[in-house]
Order: structure tokens, then sequence, then C-alpha cells
């Protein structure tokens, strides 16, 4: 018998059957395995991830199969992970319509995956450069949960320092 | 199959809104312009770009935070407290550490820097920038160009950070560049306010060793002023000259001018340098210490190796090192002005490099040093020895010259004419006695000779010149006691211990030893009694004595010149730490030497002894037998006996011979041990007299005489020679009683017995026996004694 596979479920139950190894990129599910399997995996393990849609859990496992042995920066090391400039394979990895990027991201921190998410946080950081909030609104697709009143007291507050 | 079951019921999130921990996520990398936008999309994100960490962040991410003020805990922070941070130059020079303003700290600064830095990206000549246009003196455009390299760091935008930190390097570069040949201009001008200017500003640009670099050439490298700085040249037959005292003119010594004037051109190049430093070099940048160090390791050094490369020829690389060092590391070190720029430690420092400058000379010094001072310890001394022998050579040889030729090859005849000369004085040999003597009287003579010189053996003034060499060589080790390299300052304190114990042993092995052994030699085959002494020669038997005890006291002198030498030299100068402990080598070899001297004194004392006793052992037995024993014929004779006399006088000539002459225990020593030696002749001859009733008033008389003698002139220890002396008393008591009352004798011989301990009841009886009368009596006092005579007994 083959060994044991860690069996990601997504939220609309297409099953994702993957390496031990490459399901623990993912912070939560790595713990998840330890602590329900302390002596070490004996047979298939299904985890179900209700929020993410298939088609971006098949995205983020791509990720992780593709950086199941790369070494990261310690999460701790806050300058460490701020400096490191995006890989080029995450780049082009990432170079996905906003809403998927927005996903994925999603998924990223719902998954605890910090490279991942942070990659994909310069990649957000690289898009809003020089943009208005409400280019930003219609990029990300979010919603502007202000009211008119605190809308511009926001406005008002940092004009002074803007220089543009 | 194990699986995980989600509670369904938990909102993850709102697609509708960005989530909080992606909006503070994303805010981390964003610029301060693009985090102002963030924040008007939506609450969450707002939320994120007002949480203080996210600004924290960039305060650190400036390197501005944790060196940031702790705001006052009295009042709160105002606005004119953030006053600096609307000034291009200042706004980074106070921050404070607060979460609360973090945000606002960071939007200042972000306000009084973005016009220039959004200006720097732009394509346009440098000239044509802002930051040269608004900042005219260089010392803002250094802080302005820092401000913004440092304000680079809160773009996280690649791109745009990469390009004005690049840009900013170059400008640094030229501007440096610029400024480095504007302190050129004015050092070399000697303007050095305006250098110090252009110094402050690179110090500020963090150019410290740029500086020190421009320094060290400008004033050491290319500096051909001083004589020191061009040592190729260096001559140093000035330095050392011919001793204008010495007749020969080959003796050179050390031209103290010309040292005192090199110090002073020295401590000139330094005081230079100095006040130079300290007028240009704020005392951040440690130039001072660099030049010291420049200066100390490698012109210094160089010169030092000159210096004492060149007083090896003239003889005078002993004297040269130790005062060089002197020189240099206390008139030098007195000779240099207080540096600001080092500040109090300056002396301090400086004497560190030059010892490590003068190390490895110092090494060689103090091994050759040594090495001299053994040699030449050694070499005296031993001319000395040398010196000796060959005296007693000459000594013998003028002696034996007068020994007949024919005499040596015939020892018969030699033996013959002892014998004649010996026994009949002022035959026809007599005129040629005095120029010609056999084998065995020239022996006798040459012995004789020798002894008079017993004296000569050994020399207080040779030791004392042994000790002060010791001296000079410690004094002059004594000048690295302050070496500031632990492990060679302990080797040179091992040095001077060394000196130290060599002086012992040599003076112990090569001057108190032969001596000792060569008197001691002498006084054992001295033989007063001998018949060439006693005639051919008319010293006293005593004078070896009185010389060899001179020989002590010499001896004894030496020691205390010795003791004070190890007090004075050793102890004083602290040149050993562990005075009393047996650990201590000096201490050791000192009292080694102590022994030995008290060992040769204690042999000599036993043989001095010995001779005293043979000499009165020879007065009584050379004198009549029957002292006390008179002939009938022969008139009464009260009082002691002649014999008696002669061996009082003997010992009345001799017993006080050490007194003030050697040790009150050594004194006290000796006379108990003449007494003791005394009584014991006493009763050996005692014993072999014969004692009438009418001698025995002499034998009394004398008994008491000596012990008057000895009462008067033992001093100490009575306790343990009065008792044998009045036990002889009561021994002549014996001889007084008259033989028909051989009751009374028997009963005295049986209390004597009784008496004490000084003789057994063996000896008494020995004693008694001596009677004149005795075979007449001895039944009689047997009987009394034992309670029967002999005769009484009858086989049956």
């Amino acid at each position: 018998m083959s060994a044991p596979k860690v069996i990601v479920i997504s939220s609309d139950d297409e099953k994702f059957p993957v390496d031990p190894k490459v399901a623990e990129k993912s912070l939560l599910m790595k713990n998840m395995i330890n602590d329900l399997n302390p002596d070490g995996l004996q047979e298939d393990f299904e985890i179900p991830t209700p929020n993410v849609r298939a088609n971006v859990l098949a995205k983020v496992l791509e990720w992780c199969e593709h950086h199941k042995n790369t070494i990261f920066p310690d999460d701790d090391d806050d300058d460490a992970r701020k400096s490191a400039p995006v890989e080029e394979w995450d780049k082009n990895f990432l170079k996905v319509d906003q809403e998927m990027l927005y996903e994925i991201m999603l998924a990223a921190n719902y998954l605890n995956i910090r490279p991942l998410l942070d990659a994909g946080c310069k990649m957000v950081a690289e898009m809003i450069k020089g943009k208005s909030p409400e280019e930003l609104r219609r990029i990300f697709n979010i919603v502007n949960d202000f009211s008119p009143e605190e809308e511009a007291a926001i406005r008002r507050e940092n004009e002074w320092a803007e220089d543009r | 199959m194990a699986q995980v079951i989600w509670n369904a019921d938990i909102d993850v999130y709102n697609p509708q809104v960005i989530p909080s921990p992606i909006a503070r996520n994303v805010a981390k990398y964003l610029s301060i312009p693009d985090l102002l936008s963030f924040s008007k999309v939506s609450r969450n994100a707002y939320k994120a770009a007002n949480d203080p960490l996210t600004w924290i962040a960039r305060l650190k991410a400036m390197e501005l935070w944790d060196s940031a003020e702790i705001p006052p805990k009295d009042r709160p922070l105002k606005s004119s407290d953030f006053h600096n941070l609307d000034n291009p130059l200042l706004c980074l020079d106070k921050i404070y550490r607060t979460s609360k303003g973090a945000k606002i700290q960071v939007l200042k600064i972000h306000k009084s820097l973005s016009p220039y830095y959004n200006d720097i990206q732009l394509n346009k000549p440098y000239d044509r920038l802002r930051i040269f246009k608004d900042f005219q003196s260089p010392e803002d455009q250094a802080k302005i160009l820092s401000n913004l390299l440092v304000y680079s760091n809160i773009d996280f935008n690649d791109d745009s950070r990469t390009l004005v930190q690049e840009k900013i390097t170059a400008l640094f570069e030229i501007f440096e560049n610029a400024l480095l040949r504007e302190l050129e201009i004015h050092f070399d001008l000697q303007d050095y306010e305006k250098t110090r200017r252009f110094m402050n500003i690179l110090i500020d640009l963090k150019n410290q060793q740029t500086l020190i670099d421009f320094f060290l050439q400008k004033s050491i490298f290319d500096n051909e002023e001083s004589e020191i700085f061009n040592l190729e040249s260096f001559d140093t037959t000035k330095y050392f000259i011919l001793d204008p005292e010495d007749f020969h003119q080959t003796r050179h010594i050390i031209n103290e001018e010309a040292f005192t004037g090199l110090t002073q051109e020295l401590a000139h190049v330094f005081n230079e340098q100095s006040h130079i430093i300290d007028l240009i070099f704020p005392q951040t940048v440690p130039m001072m210490y660099k030049v010291s160090e420049e200066l100390v390791s490698n012109q210094l050094a160089e010169l030092l190796l000159i210096l004492i490369e060149g007083s090896k020829k003239p003889g005078l690389y002993l004297t040269l090192v130790p005062y060089l060092y002197e020189k240099i590391t206390i008139d030098f070190l007195k000779l240099l002005n207080p540096s600001e720029n080092i500040g109090p430690n300056y002396n301090h420092l400086l004497k560190e490099l030059i010892d490590m400058s003068f190390e490895s000379f110092v090494v060689d010094y103090t091994r050759e040093e040594i090495q001299y001072f053994k040699n030449t310890t050694n070499d005296k001394l031993l001319d000395w020895k040398r010196e000796i022998t060959k005296r007693e050579a000459e000594t013998t040889m003028n002696i034996l010259k007068h020994v007949k030729a024919e005499t040596k090859s015939d020892f018969l005849t030699s033996f013959k004419k002892v014998f004649t000369i010996s026994n009949s004085s002022g035959s026809k040999e007599a005129e040629s006695e005095q120029q010609n003597y056999s084998e065995i009287q020239a022996k006798a003579k040459i012995l004789s000779e020798n002894i008079k010189s017993l004296t000569k053996i050994f020399s207080p003034e040779l030791i004392l010149e042994t000790l002060n060499d010791a001296k000079t060589s410690l004094h002059k080790l004594l000048k690295f006691r302050d070496f500031s390299i632990a492990s060679l300052k302990n080797d040179i304190f091992a040095s001077m211990q060394d000196i130290f114990i060599n002086v012992m042993d040599t003076i112990g092995n090569e001057h108190l030893k032969p001596g000792f052994n060569k008197g001691l030699e002498y006084l054992q085959t001295y033989n007063p009694s001998s018949k060439t002494y006693s005639e051919s020669h008319n010293e006293s038997f005593v004078e070896p004595l009185v010389l060899f005890f001179e020989l002590i006291n010499m001896a004894d002198l030496i020691i205390q010149m010795v003791d004070i030498f190890y007090k004075e030299e050793m102890i004083k100068k602290n040149i050993v730490k562990r005075e009393n402990s047996i650990l201590n080598p000096s201490l050791q070899n000192k009292k080694k030497l102590e022994g030995l001297v008290d060992k040769y004194v204690a042999d000599g004392l036993n043989v001095g002894v010995e001779v005293l006793v043979n000499e009165i052992d020879n007065v009584f037995k050379n004198n009549h037998t029957n002292d006390y024993n008179p002939s009938a014929d022969t008139p009464p004779n009260f009082g002691p006996t002649e014999t008696a006399h002669k061996a009082v006088q003997i010992l009345e000539e001799n017993i006080d011979l050490l007194v003030d002459s050697a040790d009150s225990s050594i004194v006290e020593v000796f006379q108990q041990e003449i007494a003791e030696r005394f009584f014991q002749v006493i009763v050996k001859n005692l014993k072999k007299s014969t004692i009438s009733v009418a001698g025995a008033t002499n034998l009394i008389s004398d008994i008491n005489l000596y012990y008057d003698f000895i009462i008067a002139h033992i001093r100490s220890n009575k306790r343990l020679i009065v008792p044998l002396y009045q036990a002889l008393k009561k021994v002549g008591n014996i001889y007084l009683i008259g033989g028909d009352d051989a009751k009374a004798i028997g009963k005295l011989v049986s209390d004597l017995s009784k008496f004490n301990g000084i003789f057994g009841q063996e000896e008494i009886y020995e004693f008694v026996q001596r009677r004149q009368d005795w075979p007449i009596i001895k039944r009689h006092v047997e009987k009394v004694m034992y309670g029967f005579g002999l005769g009484d007994c009858s086989i049956v």
C-alpha cells in the first residue's frame, strides 16, 4: 500500500489527495494532522475546507506542491519577510485575475500559509500603487461600507499630508 | 478513514469586505500615499491603515523607533513637541516613542521629505535638483541626502526605492569627493578651522576610515620634515661617542645629549600631530590613537631597531636597551602635551604601544643581561681562586727553592737532618739552617705560610663587587618592572630572581666552600706539638685557630652583606613577592648559603676544640706524674701545681677567643664544649695518677683552681657544667683522709656513689684505687663498701 495521503476537500466537495508534506505548507493543516495523529499518519486523512472553492484550492495546492521543499524565513522575522522580493515563479503564479488573487489570499490567510499570503499582499500592494480609493474598490470588488459623513471625515483627516 | 468535521456556521470571510487580517497584511507593504488611499477604501482597510503597529513598523524601518525618546510622563505631547518634524533637515533628529503618535510623526516626516524624494526620482541633472536649490551649505546638503536615504527605507516600492538609493549613493560619492578636495585644500593651507568644518560633514556621512587614511597619509607617510620619518638615512654614530675620560680612547659611552635631543624631537612630532588633530578631529574619531599606533609600531619600532643594532658595535648594547626604554617610557611620555582626542588615557595607551614595540628587544636583552652577569661574576671569582692558588704555588716554590737538590733525591739524608736539627740546635749547620730546609721542614713551612694567609682566602671586597654588579644588573632589569605585557613582565621578575640565586650559588660554591675547605685542611694538618712547629716557628699554637675564626668572621660579614642586599634589593624593591614563603627561591638559596657557613663554623670549632684539648692533654702528659705523690724528701708544696697553672693558662688564653668575634650562641657552644672536654682530660689524667695523702692538698688546690676558672669563665649553661667540677671537688676528698681511717674512706666512697650521677660506682672505685696506700687499705675500705673484704671470703 502506498504512503497515506491527506485528502483536502473543497467547499464544492472536490477531493484533492496530496502528500502530507505538501499539505503541511499550511500551518492550519499541519497542526490538524499532528494533533489528530500524534503517532504519525497511518492512513488517508480527510480535511474539508468548506470556504475554499475547488479552483482556488487547486491553485493553492499547486503553490504548496511547488514550494514543498522551500525553506521560508522565520514567521517572526518580520524584516526578512518584508524585504524579500517576490520570487519570479510566484509572480507568474499570481498573475491571475483580481478576484482569483483575492480569493487565493483569503485561502492562504485562512489556511495559514504565510509565504503565499505575503507574496499575495506584495502583489496587491504593487497593484494599489498610485490608485484612488474608488479604483481600488472596483479592482478588488470591495463594497464602500462608510457612511457619507464618515467618508468625508476620513478624506479631511489626512488631507494635509497628501502631496498629490 | 479519518476526517475533520467543520462547523459550517463559521463565517470565515465575506467577499464583500476586505477581511481585516488581509487588510493589515497588505498595509504592511504600502508606501505612505498608497496607505492613505487604502484607508479610504473600506472600514476594514481604514482600521488596518490606522493601526499604530502599521506606523511603528515605518519608524522601525527607518531605524528611528528603537532610539526614540520616551515621551514625558507628566504631560501629554503637544504639537509643539513635533515642531522639528516640519523641517526636512531636522525631521529625523527627534522622535518620540509613542504608539498613539506614531502615525502623525511618520506623516509629518513624509510631508517634509516626500517633495525632495519625489524630485530626486525625476530625470534631471543633479545641479537642478531641489535639494541643491533649497540647501546651499554643504552641511545642509549632506544632511538632506542622509535624511532622504533613511526615508527611502519606507518606500516599499522596489523600483522607486532602488532608483532613489542608487541616485543618493552616487550623489554622496560626488559630494564626498568634493568635500575631501575642499578638506585637503584647507588642510594644506593649514586653515584648520575650515578643515574641521568639512571634517565634521564627512564624519556625519560616516567617512571616518577615509579621514583616518587621509590624515595618516598627509601627516606621516608624506611627511619629510622630521628625521624620524626618514630612517633610511638615519645615522647612529652621534649617539655613541668615545668616553672623554677614557685615556685609551677605545671605550664608548652613550651620548645622553643626543638621546635627549631625539626624545625631544619625538615628543615634538607627537605634540604637533596631537595639536592638529585636536583642531580638526572630534573625539569620536580615534585619530590620535591611530597616529600613535602608526608612529610607535612603525617609525619608533624601526628607530629602536636601528639604535639597538647600532649600539652593539661600540659595546653598549646592555647599557642602551634599559636606558632607551627608560628614556622613551618616562622622559618621552613626560614631554607629551595632553591629547583631547585620546583623553586622559593618552600616556597609558602610548605606554602599551611602546611596550609592544619593545617586547622582542626586551626578551633578547634580558637573556643577554643574565648571561653577561653570570659570566662576569664567575670570571671574577674564578680569577680570585686562581690568584690564591698561584700565590700558594709561589710560596711553595720559594720555600722549596731552598731545599737542597740532593736532599730531594735522598730521603734518608733529609730524615737525618731533621733528626739533627731537632736534637742539636746550634750545631755546625746552624748558619745555613735559615736558608735550607729539609723536605719535611719545607712542608711544615709551606703549611705555616699558608695558614698565615688564611685571611686572604675570602675577599669581602670581591663579594661586595659581585653584589654591586648584581645590583647594577637588577637595576637595569627593574626599569622594565611596569612592562604592560604580563607574560614578559613575569619573565623579567623571574630573571631578577635568577640573578640573585646565581649570586648565592657562586658565592657559596666558588668562594666560601673552597675557602673553608682550605682553612679546615690547614687546621687539621696543623700539629702544634710537633717539634718542627714549636721550634722552627714561633707562632703560638692558637694562631691558626684565631685565623680560622677570622675566616668565619669574614664569612659572616659576607653573609651579612648578602642579607642586606636581599633586604634592600630583593624585598624593598618588591622583586620577591612572597617574602617568607618556602616557595620563594631567593630566600631558599640565601638560607642555603647561611647554612653552608654555619656548617663550616661548626666543623671549624670542632677542629679548634680538638687542637686545644690535645694541647692541654699534652701539658698533663709531659709533666711529672708524681705531682700528687711527692717523695718524702720533697719540701711540702702547697697550692696548685705547676701543671695545673699551665693548663689553666692555656685555657685562659683561648676560652674567650670567640667572645666578641662570633655569635653569642657559637661562643656558648664553644666554651661549653671546652669545659666538658677539659673535665674529661682531668678525669683521664686523675685515673692515671697516684695520689698520696700529702699530694692530696695539691690535687684539691688544682681542682679548686679549675673549678674557680670554670665558674669565672662559663657564662651560660652553668647548670650543665658546674656539677661536673663540683663532683670533682668531692672526689678530691677521697685522698685527704688518712689511710688509718679506712672506715671513713669507705663511707665516703659509698656516699659519693650515691651522691650524684656524674660518676658511677665503678668510676669512684677507680678513683679510690689511685690512692698511694691502696694496697694496704684495700681490704678495710672494701669491707665498709661491700660489707666484707675480698679477703674475708674463703673456699670451704
